[in-house]
């Protein structure tokens, strides 16, 4: 089948032609002006390509994957899934912010290996994708309204802070648990079973007497993740959300 | 830890950045790249690599099929390609002019409506240097296949920023 210009001019620039492809293109690119600028364009493109590649180069390696490198062991946390529907492009937030998001889940996966050693606590809990039935962020997010606080034991309080429903019309909530030294946020998605996390996040809570802003604090892999999720209909009302806690999250329309 | 193992950590943290380009070009966003490079690593560490590969290639292929059979069995892709351009100049970081008309925010719009095949053939090929026939077998597809999708993405590229309005055919 014969080649198409393009074909032969994208083959041209990566050396890929064969002897004769090579020489007939090449007699025809010397009497040929715009086959000319259509290779000239072909590699300017190239250029394109390989620049925006090299913003992915500056964004600081995530810490977690040096930190593995450097043990020689991998994690044992199989990474969690993060759909950050919200966040389309690689180049999409300035890098550094890109790569404070990769450390946040690189800490977040550090810090829950560390605390799984540790009495049973619901930040750990946090750590397995579908949530126990049976524990105190099952209890939040199946029972409590947004903004009610809940006591979860060990020195843990968490909250549901917003509820929505999801594209596909499932329920979601963002949640946190906080605890006197740091926070886990999390987002979670009402399955037929039971919920299920879908994103995860860990800030350090701020020194003391030094004032946070509650929305500084909010990791942008929840709030990326909350943005991609959210359906048309926005965030679920108070009144609406009541009845479908007392409705055991099933629709009721 | 013996010195066999130090050298193998050392390969891998020499491709490193391969790694994490090709799976930006796969996931189509930083972040989630971030997360298929920490797997690939950690697939790497926990089952090696055979003694003669190429440290490189066979991380490529590794983190191609985890993207494959973890990411996306499990529907959680991002869906990049769908997604309107949200990217504001103000926000990117490289937003200097390229191409006299195309800022590099306009690049990645169009990269972006590309196929992920074909954004992973280009990042092999145009960024990594790869051969047609090292890309083929990468991707586990002939190398026609390659230097289509490759003609198409180049294609894709010069025609929606503009760059063929003289050079067209």
């Amino acid at each position: 089948m014969e080649k198409s210009d393009d074909v032969l001019l994208s083959s041209f620039v990566d050396g890929e032609l064969t002897e004769h492809e090579l020489r007939e293109l090449e007699r025809r690119l010397d009497r040929d002006s715009q086959l000319q600028t259509r290779l000239d364009a072909m590699r300017a493109a190239d250029a394109a390509i390989r620049k925006l590649y090299a913003e992915v180069d500056r964004a600081p390696m995530p810490d977690a994957v040096i930190q593995m490198l450097n043990r020689g062991t991998p994690e044992k946390s199989n990474v969690l899934a993060f759909p950050r529907r919200g966040v389309g492009q690689f180049l999409q937030m300035p890098v550094a912010i890109a790569a404070s998001i990769a450390l946040v889940v690189g800490i977040m996966v550090s810090e829950l290996a560390q605390r799984s050693q540790d009495s049973a606590s619901s930040i750990e809990s946090l750590s397995a994708r579908i949530v126990d039935p049976e524990s105190g962020l099952y209890r939040l997010l199946e029972k409590s309204s947004s903004g009610e606080e809940l006591n979860l034991g060990n020195a843990q309080h968490g909250r549901a802070v917003l509820t929505f429903a999801d594209k596909d019309g499932r329920y979601c909530r963002q949640l946190r648990v906080d605890t006197s030294a740091s926070s886990a946020h999390a987002v979670a998605c009402r399955q037929e079973n039971g919920w299920e996390l879908v994103a995860l996040a860990y800030t350090d809570a701020a020194p003391e007497g030094q004032f946070q802003p509650a929305a500084a604090e909010t990791p942008f892999t929840i709030t990326a993740t909350v943005d991609g999720l959210i359906g048309t209909a926005g965030p679920v009302e108070e009144e609406k959300e009541n009845l479908l806690i007392s409705n055991g999250w099933n629709q009721f329309e | 830890m013996d010195r066999k193992l130090n050298n193998r950590q050392q390969d891998i943290l020499e491709v490193l950045p391969n790694i994490r380009r090709f799976a930006a070009s796969l996931t189509g966003n930083l972040a989630d790249a971030d997360d298929l490079l920490q797997s690939t690593v950690e697939r790497l560490l926990a089952k090696g690599l055979p003694e003669d590969a190429d440290v490189s290639r066979w991380s490529l292929r590794v983190c191609r099929n985890l993207w494959i059979d973890e990411v996306r069995s499990r529907k959680v892709r991002s869906d990049a390609r769908r997604e309107p351009a949200v990217i504001g100049e103000q926000v990117l970081h490289g937003e200097q002019q390229v191409l006299g008309e195309m800022t590099l925010a306009e690049v990645q719009e169009v990269l972006m409506s590309m196929s992920e095949d074909q954004r992973a053939v280009l990042e092999l090929i145009a960024v990594e240097g790869y051969s047609y026939k090292e890309a083929a077998a990468l991707l586990d597809v002939p190398i026609g296949t390659v230097m289509s999708r490759l003609a198409r993405a180049r294609t894709t590229l010069i025609e929606k920023s503009g760059l063929a309005a003289t050079g067209n055919r």
